[in-house]
């Protein structure tokens, strides 16, 4: 067959993306009521936005925001100019029963795209932004014991060594069980 | 004065947009703790979640759920105004807002338009994301949903406006001590 009558381009079907690395698209999810300042600075704020519960994980935003007065500041590591200021901004999430998960992929299972791991597993999927802030989809698989559940960021470029605030993890729990089928009989 | 002695490039003075088009972005907004199923069919659903409120309007995210034996299309032809998903937000007092092309007026100095304003910044086959200009009063908040173009009927939900007025209400700045300088 020759390249002219190859058959049009089609795109991929069926595929799905792993239960483990997205919020489930056929649940209408329990809202956490809370917005979490993670971190602040006299240039940036750090937050946890849009937590979403679902009975398997925790969907949230990580954001950055900068303050009004560097809204024309460049948004780049001043010492590695080819390098998004954002770039070093990791989260960690500390559990009551004392397990972590984080953000840097460094502690990811290296089979996760394709192995199931065992929750609890964060994941984040891209990023984007502008001159006025930047924001990075966040997937936790598995809800959190009871307790308290810490969300701790560390973001060297943005002179924010470590920081972060702690939440009863009862308020995703509650709203994961409020979480409901789109398509109840399925 | 020749090329050379051509003063250097400056950014613009002011890079911030009118109060009106978005969210101020030095506040922590209150959240609205409910999700809408606003329609659902056979084949489709569409979520108003996300609602986040600050003292000036709120943002919320329209949300496209495919049932999960639905194929998912690929279409080629051009985007038209007709194929959308359509949006409109009604308060209690009977004013309106939607996500109709043409509605967004040309920034004008300081003069600020009437609310509600609706803005949809993102949109796709999956929704977008909107932000609404101006709070509603109390009483009921609709949001209606039409998409013919994958035959979703008008549809709506409703949610009680004190919620969005107390989200509002508990909205608050990100650098506090600057604000009451």
């Amino acid at each position: 067959m020759s390249f002219f009558v190859m058959p049009a381009w089609q795109p991929p079907t069926g595929y799905r993306i792993p239960a483990w690395l997205r919020p489930p698209e056929t649940m209408v999810p329990g809202i956490v009521p809370v917005e979490l300042l993670l971190a602040r600075t006299d240039t940036h704020a750090v937050l946890a936005t849009d937590l979403r519960a679902y009975p398997t994980g925790l969907e949230f935003a990580l954001t950055a925001r900068p303050h009004p007065d560097q809204l024309q500041q460049p948004r780049h590591d001043p010492d590695r100019p080819h390098r998004l200021m954002y770039r070093d901004l990791w989260l960690e999430l500390r559990f009551a029963d004392g397990q972590t998960v984080s953000t840097d992929p460094r502690r990811w299972p290296r089979t996760f795209e394709t192995n199931q791991p065992d929750p609890p597993f964060l994941y984040y999927h891209g990023a984007g932004g502008s001159e006025r802030g930047w924001r990075s989809p966040h997937w936790l698989w598995g809800l959190p014991p009871p307790g308290p559940l810490a969300f701790v960021c560390q973001w060297p470029a943005g002179q924010n060594p470590s920081s972060g605030v702690e939440i009863d993890a009862s308020l995703v729990l509650e709203a994961a069980d409020r979480a409901v089928p789109v398509w109840p009989t399925g | 004065m020749s090329f050379f002695d051509k003063p250097a490039l400056r950014p613009p003075i002011e890079l911030r947009m009118p109060v009106w088009s978005r969210g101020p972005e030095d506040m922590v907004p209150g959240v609205v703790p409910v999700a809408l199923l606003v329609a659902r069919t056979d084949t489709h659903a569409v979520l108003i979640d996300g609602l986040l409120v600050y003292p000036t309007g709120f943002d919320f995210d329209l949300a496209v759920r495919r049932h999960p034996r639905q194929p998912r299309h690929h279409r080629h032809h051009p985007h038209l105004w007709d194929d959308q998903l359509r949006l409109e937000v009604r308060f209690a007092d009977g004013r309106t807002a939607d996500n109709g092309p043409g509605r967004w007026p040309r920034p004008s100095g300081d003069h600020l338009p009437d609310p509600p304003l609706l803005y949809q910044s993102v949109s796709g086959p999956d929704g977008g994301h909107v932000w609404l200009w101006g709070l509603p009063p109390p009483g009921p908040l609709t949001f209606a949903c039409q998409w013919p173009a994958e035959q979703i009927p008008p549809s709506q939900a409703t949610l009680d406006a004190g919620l969005v007025l107390a989200a509002a209400a508990r909205a608050r700045t990100l650098w506090p001590d600057e604000a009451s300088a």
